[in-house]
């Protein structure tokens, strides 16, 4: 009997240690993506003989004897503007369809097989990135595994759904302002947005080249570190891409809190939140033993020069679809492009600048602290079509307020983990743990610890 | 403190620059959907305002070759 709770480096072991081969796990979760996903909408694509045919060639290379590598057998799935080679980059949209396909996969896919991982196909997303739902007026919303009536939170939604309903245990996603980091956190699944250039982009359709990252979701921390690791390294494609050499993040996993300096986000990542957001970073400080607070300087400026880099960015990105094809565009992405194609250039460069003020008084707070605890998302996964919601006692949109934390902390590029906390509330809801730039390693190892404790866990996955 | 409220930056008219602007960037934007566009116009307007309300050196200059 499968257990789809188990996570990507567990499943790597039993293939390995021959438990298991890699033809009869791809099999196996094959037959649970065939089953769940007329419900849930994670993929847009399922790759199911080009699986088979990789699964092939790891039982090969361990009946040789040769090292399938740290990731052998697992299956993984990739948000669908990522380049699989010989099928359309859809990014979400309808318009995309036309596109040929794509003549090579992406760096991070060719670094995952590389490390003996099987490709299942492509997940679902909201278009063009430009979402934090996981709804899609093309394709049907993605569904969260926990309450399919709710939403799974994107724009990385099928990610995040096949994940959490552990129809694959490791699934790549992008983010630009939380689109890896929110359905993480209303999954109930890990998830890690490396620092700014940490890993190759790469065979992926942009969004808004400043703020663009690729990281991985897994269900447990060691997926991410060993996914992350797998995938780290310079890449001459992507111009953002650090030249730096890898530095691994699997060995120092279960070095534990040791010497490492916390401290919990306040001011603005206290405000804004349901209870339970608030009652996630609580039990993670009670269980650090944190009662440090630092308060980031501008966060709300911070979101909001994101908010408007991001919408001028991704305008002249799409500024010939939008005129030629304005109606073939989701109405609510099209609406939001289309003003940010009129901006004037003093709110871009303005924006720009105070990034860069911004970037440099975050790099000082790291002088005294190594960890920031932060919420992920104000509040659990809401409802499917849900337009609005209530906190504190005012009426809030929720497409912009799901983004509300995670946006100030990719606008300075820094590595971040969401870790789901248990015992919290009804649904998921997890916690961010943001180290300084290119210290993934810290926030891998606080989010183990975590783990160890059992405050932090994956939600387990549906039945089917 | 939401976008929403958030003061629109003074002497600027959505209506009349999207107008303008719609026309000088050859970019029509089609009355059936003109309206909302002009909200997430104001939106924009007021989340920029509140970058260009903060007062920057001289000095500092644009993140665009950005190393974290």
């Amino acid at each position: 009997m499968m257990d789809f709770n188990a996570g990507a480096a567990e499943l790597a072991r039993r293939v390995r240690e021959g438990e298991i081969s890699a033809a009869d796990l791809t099999e196996a979760y094959l037959a649970r993506v065939e089953a769940l996903n007329p419900h849930l909408n994670a993929f847009t694509e399922i790759t199911a003989e080009r699986s088979r045919a990789e699964a092939r060639l790891v039982d090969a290379k361990l009946q040789v004897g040769e090292d399938p590598g740290p990731l052998a057998g697992v299956p993984f799935a990739v948000k669908n503007l990522v380049d699989i080679q010989g099928l359309t980059t859809l990014a979400g949209s309808r318009i995309n369809r036309d596109h040929p396909p794509a003549g090579a996969d992406a760096t991070l896919i060719l670094r995952l097989r590389a490390a003996g991982a099987v490709l299942f196909g492509a997940l679902n997303m909201g278009e063009y990135a430009y979402d934090f739902t996981g709804e899609n007026r093309h394709y049907g919303p993605s569904r969260n595994p926990h309450d399919p009536g709710r939403m799974p939170g994107g724009s990385s939604g099928g990610s995040g759904t096949a994940v959490g309903a552990g129809m694959v245990p490791l699934a790549l996603g992008s983010d630009t302002n939380g689109s890896i980091r929110v359905p993480a956190s209303l999954c109930g699944i890990f998830g890690l947005k490396p620092t700014f250039g940490g890993l190759s982009r790469a065979g992926s359709f942009p969004f808004c080249a400043s703020l663009d990252h690729l990281g991985p979701f897994g269900r447990c921390t060691r997926d991410l570190a060993v996914a992350f690791d797998a995938m780290q390294g310079p890449d001459p494609l992507d111009p953002v891409c650090s030249t730096a050499p890898p530095s691994p993040v699997s060995e120092t996993l279960e070095s534990g809190v040791g010497e490492l300096r916390i401290a919990i986000a306040g001011d603005y990542f206290q405000q804004g939140a349901m209870p339970e957001a608030l009652a996630a970073v609580v039990r993670v400080a009670d269980c650090l033993g944190v009662d440090t607070r630092l308060s980031l300087p501008e966060p709300a400026r911070a979101r909001a020069a994101a908010y408007v880099i991001t919408a001028s960015e991704a305008a002249n990105l799409h500024r010939e679809r939008l005129r030629t094809r304005p109606d073939d565009f989701d109405p609510d992405v099209r609406d939001r492009l289309l003003a940010a194609a009129l901006m004037p250039t003093h709110w871009y460069l303005q924006a720009q600048r105070f990034r860069r003020w911004y970037h440099q008084r975050v790099l000082a707070l790291f002088d005294n602290v190594d960890v920031l605890i932060a919420p992920a998302t104000p509040c659990t996964a809401p409802t499917i079509g849900q337009k609005t919601m209530v906190i504190d006692g005012t009426e809030v949109l929720v497409r912009p307020n799901l983004g509300l934390y995670t946006q100030p902390i990719s606008f300075a590029g820094l590595p971040v983990v969401v870790t789901p906390i248990q015992n919290v509330s009804q649904l998921p809801m997890g916690v961010q743990i943001i180290a300084a730039p290119g210290r993934e390693d810290h926030a891998l190892r606080i989010s183990a610890a975590l783990e160890n404790v059992g405050v932090a866990a994956a939600w387990s996955v549906p039945a089917t | 403190m939401t976008p929403e409220s958030l003061p629109t930056p003074p002497g600027f008219d959505p209506e009349t620059y999207l107008d303008l602007m719609s026309q000088a960037l050859d970019l029509p934007i089609d009355p059936a959907y003109r309206d909302n566009v002009r909200l997430h116009l104001e939106m924009t307007a007021r989340m920029a305002g509140l970058v260009a309300s903060f007062p920057l050196p001289d000095e500092v200059e644009p993140a665009f070759v950005f190393k974290p």
